[in-house]
């Protein structure tokens, strides 16, 4: 499954670097800057989506316990915690030549970084715990309880008045058509990056956890070996 | 019922007996409070332009404190083993959550109740909202805090670097409550629909909060 994902992305991927400076028009007010935009809204919905896959694995863990969906969670972490910064370094770019600053304490730039912070500080919980039941456990109710905020962060959005542009929203789409449709290839060329990205990682997590159990069998081998002897 | 409530009667006495003995939570948590309150007098501010400034101090210090009451109101009971005691005695996790929500609830809206008076007597802010709307949105966004809390307490005993752990995973996730509770003291009009949120998401929270106490316990 590997390899179809990352020839899959590898196509994607060419094609929004085409269409990103060759097919969408240059932005008249922005000029070139604009087109950090194609990274950084699939950045964003890119790291919504891992979130979402960490709340539905940290869900089902709590639900029947197992070591393959406690690695799917850690993987939707990373991800969506790469997806995030990126997202937030991108969006710094963008408001230093849009706002003339680097930060400001927007509603929405605020929300990204709460779920930035609640995102690695579950980094920071995995890592202060020994590998095991009690690691996952507490992870997954960290995971979930994490995630209940998201819903209380949009409702922020959407009652204080935001600087941020709001380029879709449910009644119309205010670019140009085709800025719409690179932007189109540039999700799918990022969702398709997120994906290959959880499933490599959850690769590596259990490769790594098959190695510390070989390690574990090949210690107690040794230390029967070494009673033998004596 | 009746049982139920003997159970956590119980439990919130052992706290409350434990606690008026030692003195390990309320002192410092007040003597933090002030300090805090003290530290905004001096920074030479001018609250006067803005109406809400009592609200966001308010917050600002009950986060702080909170972090000192929740701390030690579960310190004792993960240190001795109360916990799993507890869990295998005849007390289920729904009663060992209320009783600690009521303990730790009870001193921090005393706690509020400081602050409050600290803020309109010692640093002359007026305080424009109805007294009556003002309870009910520091309840509401209490009971959120502290069922969250209690959740994100029990997970800091169990890491290596419990007590500054605590204020990093309490801190964000209460975030988006406190930023609610300051829109509907900002804003009365807007105030009955954000109660709705608030008690929507303690009745979940307070729903799934004796399920997650039982994984955290691993039982």
């Amino acid at each position: 499954m590997t390899l179809p994902l990352i020839i899959l992305d590898f196509v994607l991927m060419t094609a929004a670097f085409v269409m990103i400076f060759f097919y969408a028009p240059i932005d008249a007010v922005m000029g070139p800057t604009q087109k950090i935009f194609y990274i950084h809204l699939p950045g964003a919905l890119a790291s919504f989506f891992s979130t979402f896959i960490l709340f539905l694995a940290s869900l089902k863990y709590l639900v029947k316990p197992s070591p393959q969906v406690d690695r799917l969670a850690w993987a939707a972490a990373d991800t969506a915690w790469l997806f995030c910064t990126l997202t937030l370094i991108t969006g710094m770019l963008w408001a230093r030549q849009a706002w003339m600053v680097w930060w400001t304490w927007d509603p929405r730039l605020t929300s990204f970084l709460v779920l930035w912070c609640v995102l690695s500080l579950y980094h920071v919980l995995r890592r202060s715990l020994p590998p095991g039941s009690l690691q996952s456990r507490l992870a997954a109710v960290f995971g979930l309880i994490g995630f209940l905020d998201v819903p209380l962060v949009f409702l922020c959005i959407y009652w204080w008045q935001s600087l941020h542009p709001a380029v879709i929203t449910s009644r119309e789409i205010r670019i140009d058509i085709s800025m719409f449709h690179t932007l189109i290839i540039a999700v799918l060329a990022v969702l398709g990056l997120a994906i290959l990205l959880i499933h490599l990682r959850v690769k590596l997590l259990t490769m790594e956890s098959r190695l510390s159990e070989l390690i574990r069998i090949a210690g107690d081998t040794q230390d029967l070996s070494d009673g033998r002897k004596k | 019922m009746f049982r139920f409530l003997r159970n956590i009667y119980t439990l919130l006495a052992k706290d409350w007996r434990s606690e008026i003995r030692s003195l390990q939570i309320l002192p410092p948590a007040i003597v933090l409070a002030l300090a805090a309150i003290v530290l905004f007098y001096f920074s030479k501010i001018d609250f006067s332009h803005s109406p809400t400034a009592w609200a966001a101090i308010l917050w600002i210090v009950s986060l702080l404190a909170l972090v000192v009451i929740l701390d030690r109101a579960l310190v004792t009971d993960t240190r001795n083993a109360v916990l799993e005691a507890l869990l295998a005695a005849p007390v289920t996790p729904n009663q060992f959550l209320f009783a600690k929500l009521l303990f730790t609830g009870s001193m921090l809206m005393g706690l509020q109740v400081i602050v409050l008076l600290s803020l309109t007597q010692m640093m002359n802010l007026t305080i424009s909202s109805p007294m009556g709307s003002i309870f009910l949105t520091l309840t509401l966004t209490d009971l959120g805090l502290i069922a969250m809390g209690l959740l994100c307490s029990l997970i800091a005993q169990f890491s290596r670097h419990r007590g500054a752990f605590l204020a990093g995973f309490l801190w964000p996730v209460a975030l988006p409550l406190v930023l609610l509770a300051m829109m509907a003291i900002d804003d009365p009009a807007r105030s009955e629909n954000i109660w709705l949120i608030l008690a929507g998401f303690d009745i979940v929270l307070l729903g799934i909060s004796p399920g997650l106490l039982k994984v955290i316990a691993g039982k």
